[in-house]
């Protein structure tokens, strides 16, 4: 290994991405876009809800409960019914999501401090919103009413607030998505632009080329990183419960193993535009999707359980989750880790292997 | 490289892309510090053979020893005392020329970098210019740069495929001063071109058709061999025989 070739091929690397405005833009710009857009559009909170009433009982205690829904930021009033039939109606309309029904004895129940029962119907073409408003009103309800003295205590998010959830995770999708993205196409473009040729002439070695390669887009996805939890901190105002150390370790790890990804991505299509396109797709699907950041790994399919468990993104998700709302390393922190290296190291070997250094591969 | 060997020692060499032979059972020597023309239309197998020589690509069978190492077996050790020029411009066109020049002088390890980088400047013609990115310029200036950055590292054999194609004639001039200046101090040179005035430059020439050499000599000796008065005609009755048959 010789230092000053790797550091020869590092330099060139970051001159073609200072020179280049797209790749900077990818690099730096995008993942900024990106956890705005998704950390404000993506909010799983649900407000304003608008909420419609068939108060049967028409007390001032039914009223007071009314009120209760009214004044919270997770319901507004959107009519009243009088029917049966009306509550279809407005929830068939789509004036209201939800409709809150007090039977006719609510006041007297409550004054015999026996269980008075409220009814929610709610809208359940949107599962989310719908699950939610549930979660709000049961909330509401056992507030107001003394008869039910139980109460839900959230571990660890007590807002329950969703941004919380989501900032954390979300670092973890654009990190995976931006990384392999960013060394996807490094490979791809020496061999389209007819440079290739000139370096394999040279005693480069494969590793040489690797590192040097892999150096300047580490220190991309640090930068990267950095901006990512600044922001998380002091734009979403999530709280980092966890050590500084502990997220500078995992986060480390996984941006050199999602590079290594795309280094292969890269060195296996030898087109910037396919490379790019199986980046994307290789790394934000099943990221988004089967890592737990959107959809709860415990509810799905054995089968898709199991592939969940090989995608360096899912224990990426579930430890910046910890170590930012938990503050702890989780359970077994070392074994995630030694998924994230063994990892790497498989994808960098299949790179050795893949990578070439004469034309006959082409 | 070990002084008593030639610079290139080639026997047999063959390299087929599926069906289609390259080239075809060719066998000839370079002597050492010699300006070797590699003539032939296109597609006849010349940039193949250079290729194989330079180790980035595998003969299919026969042997290849350049400068007293076997080209098969282990390449990447030709590749630390050759230079290789290809025949499209392989230099980074978002770097500037000074850059391109540094990056290769890193990739060969070459010491005292800094007036090893100003030496090639100065040689190629391009003092002053060094702030240029090497995209914006005329390809005579790229073609210049391409050599300095080929021979960054005194290389003792140097491949040029179609160096000067696309040059005007006073680059083209200039070019073959350098050549010959390379190979006054000891660096052999092997070169291809289509250009018969080039031809004449050079120390020994082989003709290639359709993947096999059909001629060597000395341009002189060539001359006379097919009773002609220019390379040009030699040229011309030896690939034309090749189409009537």
């Amino acid at each position: 290994m010789n230092r000053q070739r790797v550091k020869a091929i590092a330099k060139k690397e970051i001159t073609h991405v200072i020179r280049d405005p797209r790749s900077l833009g990818m690099g730096l710009a995008i993942p900024v876009l990106l956890l705005v857009l998704f950390g404000y559009g993506l909010s799983l909170n649900v407000d304003n809800v608008p909420l419609a009433v068939w108060d049967q009982s028409n007390t001032l205690t039914s009223r007071d409960l009314i009120r209760d829904f009214t004044n919270s930021e997770a319901f507004q009033p959107a009519g009243v019914c009088y029917s049966q039939r009306d509550t279809e109606d407005i929830i068939q309309s789509g004036q209201a999501t939800a409709v809150l029904v007090i039977p006719p004895d609510f006041e007297e129940k409550i004054a015999r401090h026996e269980p008075a029962i409220v009814q929610l119907l709610v809208d359940g073409s949107d599962s989310n919103t719908a699950r939610l408003s549930i979660m709000y009103a049961d909330g509401i309800t056992k507030n107001a009413v003394q008869t039910a003295a139980m109460s839900i205590i959230t571990a660890y998010n007590p807002a329950m607030d969703t941004t919380w959830s989501i900032i954390p995770g979300l670092i973890a999708i654009i990190l995976n998505v931006i990384a392999a993205m960013l060394t996807s196409l490094c490979v791809a473009r020496e061999w389209e632009n007819g440079t290739m040729e000139q370096l394999i002439s040279t005693p480069m070695r494969r590793g040489e080329f690797l590192i040097g390669k892999l150096v300047p887009y580490y220190i991309i996805g640090v930068i990267d990183l950095i901006i990512a939890v600044l922001m998380a901190l002091f734009l979403f105002g999530v709280p980092l419960n966890g050590s500084l150390l502990a997220l500078a370790g995992v986060s480390g790890m996984f941006i050199f193993t999602t590079l290594s990804v795309g280094i292969l991505i890269s060195t296996a299509a030898k087109s910037q535009l396919l490379a790019s396109q199986l980046a994307l797709v290789i790394t934000f699907l099943p990221g988004f999707i089967l890592s737990g950041f959107v959809y709860d790994i415990k509810a799905m399919p054995a089968v898709v359980q199991a592939i969940t468990k090989l995608i360096p993104a899912t224990y990426f998700v579930s430890l910046l989750r910890t170590i930012f709302l938990k503050g702890t390393w989780g359970a077994a922190p070392t074994k995630e880790l030694l998924f994230l290296t063994l990892f790497a190291v498989v994808v960098l070997a299949m790179t050795m292997k893949k990578l070439k250094l004469n034309l006959d591969g082409r | 490289m070990k002084q008593q060997h030639p610079a290139v020692i080639i026997e047999h060499l063959t390299k087929k892309f599926g069906d289609f032979t390259a080239v075809d059972d060719i066998s000839f020597t370079v002597n050492r510090g010699e300006i070797f023309g590699f003539l032939g239309a296109n597609g006849a197998g010349k940039s193949t053979t250079i290729r194989m020589l330079c180790g980035i690509l595998k003969p299919t069978e026969g042997r290849g020893i350049v400068g007293g190492v076997d080209i098969s077996k282990t390449p990447e050790k030709v590749k630390t005392f050759i230079g290789y020029m290809s025949q499209k411009f392989s230099l980074y066109d978002d770097l500037t020329i000074e850059e391109n020049l540094n990056f290769f002088a890193g990739i060969y390890g070459v010491k005292k970098r800094k007036e090893a980088v100003n030496k090639a400047i100065e040689s190629a013609g391009l003092a002053g210019k060094e702030k240029k990115l090497t995209g914006s310029l005329p390809v005579g200036w790229k073609q210049q740069l391409s050599l300095a950055s080929a021979v960054m590292h005194s290389p003792s054999i140097l491949f040029l495929d179609e160096p000067t194609s696309g040059v005007d004639p006073i680059t083209r001039r200039k070019f073959w001063e350098t050549i010959r200046k390379l190979a006054e101090n000891g660096t052999t040179v092997f070169v291809t071109t289509h250009y018969m005035m080039e031809a004449e430059y050079c120390d020994r020439l082989s003709i290639m058709r359709a993947g096999k050499v059909i001629a060597i000599g000395s341009p002189g000796e060539l001359k006379q061999k097919y009773k002609k008065d220019s390379l040009e005609d030699v040229f011309v009755s030896l690939v034309q025989k090749g189409e009537n048959l």
